[in-house]
């Protein structure tokens, strides 16, 4: 009646006539009924909203989030990328071509003039590079005579899909393989950096899933210890928690990364280095589920199941997990970003992953004097990676913890 | 006239704009608090008794707003402000808190500092309001806590509100309550959460204190047990405005609208015939979205007049002894229906014409609130 | 364990249903929650919640529980629903066949047989329903885990329990959020009676809600006994809702039953000091009544259940007591049939009840 055509998610119609009773229905109470009363007819929208359950309306809310809207189109593009990086990059991240060492990107043009004529052409223009003899320093010149033609899927060097399918056109690339095209820029050997970047996105992303996956599973054991027992095992849990947290993180990491000998398989370095992120990691996780399961002991309706017969295990699982399921996932959501960071910090000291392995940390390790960022600050863009990735996850986290509880007000 | 009254408030409407809606929570309350006297209101969750009482004092949060509507108070030396007019941040508001209007409430923890003692926090509203130095202050947080009846006064007035017991801070909340010689104490519920016992001994005090303070009272309950034990008159509330105002007895006795009628016949009482069935009222009280239209109880009423309740919107009638009701079985049907149609239509032309005004304009509508 | 053996701790003789053998009955029953204190989780002391408490249930009445907070009245509810573990005493519970189990002491895994039976009504509508499981679960899950239904039979159980307590058989699909105060309560009204229990403690099942919800919600409960031959333990403070339900009641102060008997003859003639002081506390919801008879107001505070005072725990705060009140503790007492109090000067002391007030006014 008052919601001037606003979004109203409890369903009321605010025009039509006026329907009484929320809800209730024809009570058979004898005091109840009684006389002719207006009619009960509950709106069509009502009873939709009414038979929804947590997640749908965790929805609802989530959708009302407008930054975490941004952090899900963030993420859900890197993961994008992480996922088709062999297609969506023009190259392979190990192709280096020693004519273009710290090349200056490139602008993509789209149209090419044609006598009169704007024709749809896209191309980048190529370099000419001159030595200064008295440094032996290669610098870079866009030549706007050198017209590379790029188009997309273009027929390249044959490689294969995630290890598996036999490919040979990417998403885009220069119509002749081999032709220098650096959008981004190369690096020291000449690799093409946005290849690179996107390479990297795929093990800097799913470093922090599997991080967190892996401090999840020991933090919900621990947590769920800790909370649903109590006692001595709380006690030991706890003090544990306790103590790794007083341990200063960045030394305890580098400690321990530094303990990685050289020459080790680049897979079990960074199955390693996911474990050593998880041994601070799943502290906080203990303590959000060791928190909710402390609350929800004593919850009224735990207790109801308790008198209605339930095992314990049928009461943690289908009346308790339920409940704080939603609290942990956007716990878990913020805690990638903080490993995707640890990640980058580790591998830009050197002490996390290396190369071979493409990482944005890795990549960040080429920009580490002032020098090289003075002239070729390009190769400070997979830092925008991180930022990005970070930034989204942080949002998405946010609003998924405003979600979380879709029962706290109204 | 008003002269008698502390406090009158007129057609006061608070309400609370949220993503899902506005929330009428008061609706057109008019009430008149008599000078040295206890009105006592009473109404049920929803029925707006509380954010009434916050709109008296301007402390109604976000997204709440107060709307319309008057709240007169008539000063000590004789001048007369509009309250609704104040900035709910400004000076003049603060001056009037604490200092002319005193609230107390529900659950003291909530409104008491754990990490002040008793005495500095009551003690810094005498020095902030009067302008006493901090032993004068103590001198009168002393003399308060004495006046409250507070059992080892000396002792309690340096310890912190942690550790009293559940009484005891609510002494100290009153005490809080009357350190600057209030003319109105608003009461918000200052007793729901005691025991039976506790509330007993509470409710002596805040009438004794009543009587010698000689100020006036607003005692906001859902118990009319309360009501009937400590109130001079009695306001009943159902969703968001008075529905019947006047003397105790009256109202207790003879109540005018059918919400007071079947309330009093609803709850049980201590040494009635037993076993006899509550006559309960029928269904829910209604979602605040969802406000019935017309009289806003018709659809839960046992004297529903079909085509005149669930129509017209029940004016203000005024009954002998100062008694007033809302309740179209007091009204001329006829003639309120004339006027509210009158008044519809006046709408509906200042409506049209304002659209086509801002057609006129451009086309930049919809924004209208 | 120290009074295994069944001795003076006397029943109340007969029960109002003439001979017939109590539902439930309660001998010495106490429940000490301990307090534990430091790093090292010490145990410094216990609170006595319930202390030494004996009462008997008869099949189809109302037990009434009052007394004010902290006076143990729950955690006694929370025992017969085996929600606690009682630390002592005995909890027979007579299903009629003459073979009482002793509930009390019954193994967690041993009670599931009674699950179903012994039910509870709890006091909050909002964080007693789980708000991520729609109602046919809520209300279905004692069948389910009991084995007493499932599938088809179940939702056809539950449907015909919704419009038992006067909800739509529709709403079973619907989550605890689209329902007000009141229709929560009358789910939790379903899921306690959905598996046909004998004995249902209603918990304050009645006081967070609204005053005119109070009453729809009360009838229910009475409707509802009569027609399945329900028995209520009804745990409340409030008085006027205890003496309108309740056929007998027992009066708690500081984890001890002071005072049991009718609702008539308990609430018009009382025999213990702290009945009187509470019925005279209850506000009439009548303006007449205002100066009528006398008040008495309790000095000082509730005792602290952890630290009671010596003899009768009420002493510090009885306007009768005596010297022999803070020496030498009362013992429950039979002072007229069915009526039994713990009070030295029970015969003696000429207490008010509520209805001499109230015919005096009239």
């Amino acid at each position: 009646m008052t919601a001037d055509g606003r979004n109203d998610p409890t369903g009321h119609q605010s025009s039509g006539p006026a329907t009484p009773e929320t809800g209730v229905g024809e009570l058979s109470d004898p005091d109840v009924l009684g006389h002719a009363a207006p009619s009960v007819d509950i709106a069509g929208g009502e009873d939709e909203m009414a038979m929804l359950g947590q997640w749908k309306l965790m929805w609802i809310r989530f959708k009302r989030h407008r930054l975490a809207m941004v952090g899900v189109v963030l993420v859900a593009f890197f993961y994008f990328l992480a996922i088709f990086a062999e297609f969506l990059s023009p190259q392979s991240p190990h192709d280096y071509n020693r004519h273009y060492p710290y090349a200056p990107p490139q602008r993509l043009h789209l149209f090419l003039r044609d006598g009169d004529q704007l024709r749809f052409r896209p191309h980048v223009y190529g370099y000419t590079s001159t030595v200064d003899p008295a440094s032996f320093r290669r610098t870079f010149a866009i030549d706007d005579d050198q017209i590379i033609p790029v188009r997309l899927l273009p027929q390249g060097p044959e490689y294969r899909m995630w290890n598996l399918i036999p490919m040979s056109r990417r998403l885009f690339g220069p119509v002749e393989p081999g032709a220098p095209m650096f959008l981004l820029g190369a690096d020291r050997l000449g690799r093409d950096l946005l290849t690179r970047i996107v390479y990297g996105a795929r093990v800097s992303m799913t470093i922090g899933l599997v991080g967190v996956a892996f401090s999840l599973i020991i933090g919900i054991i621990m947590g769920g210890i800790s909370g649903y027992f109590g006692g001595v095992a709380d006690n030991i849990i706890q003090r544990t928690i306790e103590f790794l947290q007083s341990i200063p993180q960045i030394p305890l990491w580098m400690g321990l990364a530094a303990a990685i000998p050289q020459g080790t398989d680049p897979l079990l370095v960074y199955f390693l280095i996911t474990v050593i992120l998880s041994v601070l990691g799943w502290t906080g996780l203990a303590r959000v589920v060791r928190g909710r399961f402390y609350s929800l002991k004593t919850e009224d309706f735990v207790i109801a199941a308790r008198v209605d017969g339930c095992s314990s295990l049928r009461i943690i699982m289908r009346h308790m997990v339920p409940s704080f399921l939603s609290h942990i996932i956007a716990t878990v959501t913020l805690a990638v970003p903080t490993m995707i960071i640890a990640e980058t910090s580790l591998s830009f000291l050197g002490l996390g992953l290396r190369p071979p392995v493409v990482s944005w940390g890795v990549l960040l390790q080429a920009a580490q004097s002032v020098q090289v960022i003075a002239n070729f600050p390009w190769l400070l863009l997979p830092g925008l990676g991180v930022f990005f990735a970070v930034l989204g996850f942080n949002f998405l986290g946010d609003g998924l913890r405003d979600a979380a509880d879709p029962y706290a007000t109204g | 006239m008003p002269d008698n009254n502390l406090l009158t408030v007129d057609e006061l409407k608070t309400y609370f704009f949220t993503d899902e809606g506005v929330v009428k929570a008061v609706d057109g309350l008019t009430l008149e608090v008599p000078r040295g006297r206890t009105l006592g209101v009473v109404g049920e969750s929803g029925s707006g008794k509380s954010v009434g009482a916050r709109s008296l004092m301007q402390l109604v949060d976000p997204p709440g707003r107060i709307v319309e509507g008057s709240i007169m108070l008539n000063r000590a030396d004789g001048s007369t402000v509009d309250i609704s007019s104040l900035d709910p941040r400004g000076p003049a508001i603060r001056a009037i808190r604490g200092d002319e209007i005193a609230m107390i409430f529900q659950e003291p923890m909530s409104s008491l500092s754990p990490v002040h003692t008793v005495g500095d926090q009551i003690g810094e509203m005498i020095e902030l309001h009067w302008g006493y130095t901090k032993a004068q202050a103590r001198d009168r947080v002393l003399e308060l806590l004495q006046q409250v009846e507070m059992p080892k006064a000396r002792g309690v007035i340096d310890s912190y509100t942690f550790e009293l017991s559940g009484g005891m801070r609510q002494r100290a909340m009153i005490a809080m309550g009357l350190a600057c010689d209030p003319s109105l104490l608003i009461a918000d519920e200052p007793t729901t959460a005691l025991d039976v016992t506790t509330q007993a001994v509470i409710l002596d005090l805040i009438r004794r204190l009543q009587e010698s303070f000689g100020m006036s009272v607003l005692f906001i309950t859902h118990a009319l047990g309360v009501i009937a034990e400590l109130a001079d008159h009695v306001a009943v509330m159902y969703l968001g405005s008075v529905v019947e105002q006047g003397s105790v007895m009256d109202v207790f006795h003879r109540p005018q609208h059918p919400y007071t009628r079947s309330l009093l016949r609803s709850i049980p009482s201590l040494g009635l015939e037993k076993k006899r069935r509550l006559e309960a009222i029928r269904g829910m009280v209604p979602h605040p979205f969802n406000r019935p239209g017309g009289c806003p109880f018709h659809n839960r009423c046992p004297e529903f007049m079909p085509g005149v309740c669930d129509q017209l919107v029940p004016p203000l009638e005024h009954l002998d002894a100062g008694r007033t009701v809302r309740c179209l079985l007091h009204s001329d049907v006829d003639e309120v229906r004339a006027r509210q149609e009158e008044q519809a239509a006046a709408e509906r032309e200042a409506a049209a014409g304002e659209a086509a005004a801002q057609r006129s304009v451009g086309k930049r509508g919809g924004e209208s609130r | 364990m120290t009074s295994e053996s069944q001795q003076p701790q006397q029943p109340e003789a007969t029960g109002p249903n003439g001979n017939r053998k109590p539902l439930l009955s309660v001998r010495n029953l106490k429940m000490h929650f301990p307090v534990v204190k430091g790093l090292m989780r010490r145990t410094v002391g216990y609170t006595k919640a319930v202390d030494d408490v004996s009462f008997d249930v008869y099949p189809g009445e109302t037990y009434g529980l009052v007394g004010e907070s902290g006076c143990g009245k729950t955690s006694i509810g929370r025992c017969i629903t085996r929600i606690l573990e009682p630390t002592a005493g005995t909890i027979l519970y007579d299903q009629g066949d003459g073979r009482p189990v002793d509930i009390a002491n019954l193994r967690n895994r041993d009670m599931r047989p009674y699950r179903s039976e012994l039910r509870m009504i709890f006091q909050d509508p909002f964080s007693s329903l789980n708000p991520r499981l729609p109602v046919l679960e809520i209300i279905g899950e004692v069948l389910k885990v009991n084995g007493i239904a499932d599938g088809a039979e179940l939702e056809a159980r539950v449907r015909d329990m919704l419009r038992k307590v006067g909800l739509r058989a529709e709403y079973l699909r619907r989550y605890p959020h689209a329902f007000s105060g009141g229709e929560r309560q009358r789910i939790g009204v379903a899921r306690a009676l959905a598996s046909n229990p004998k004995l249902v403690v209603c918990d304050e099942a009645v006081s967070a809600l609204d005053v005119s919800i109070q009453a729809q919600t009360i009838n229910l409960l009475q409707d509802l006994q009569d027609e399945f031959d329900l028995t209520y333990v009804f745990v409340a403070h409030d008085l006027s809702v205890v003496e309108h339900i309740s056929d007998r009641i027992g009066v708690m102060y500081v984890g001890k039953l002071v005072e049991t008997g009718t609702v008539d003859d308990v609430f018009s003639r009382p025999r213990h000091p702290y009945t009187e002081a509470l019925l005279s506390a209850v506000p009439k919801a009548d303006p007449a009544l205002r100066d009528a008879g006398k008040r008495i107001r309790l000095p000082g505070e509730v005792a602290d259940p952890s630290d009671p005072p010596p003899g009768c725990y009420f002493h510090p705060r009885c306007a009768y007591a005596k010297e022999r009140c803070r020496t030498e503790e009362p013992q429950m007492r039979e002072i007229a049939p069915g009526h039994s109090a713990k009070c030295h000067f029970a015969h003696e002391l000429d207490l008010k009840g509520v209805v001499a007030a109230e015919t005096a006014s009239r």
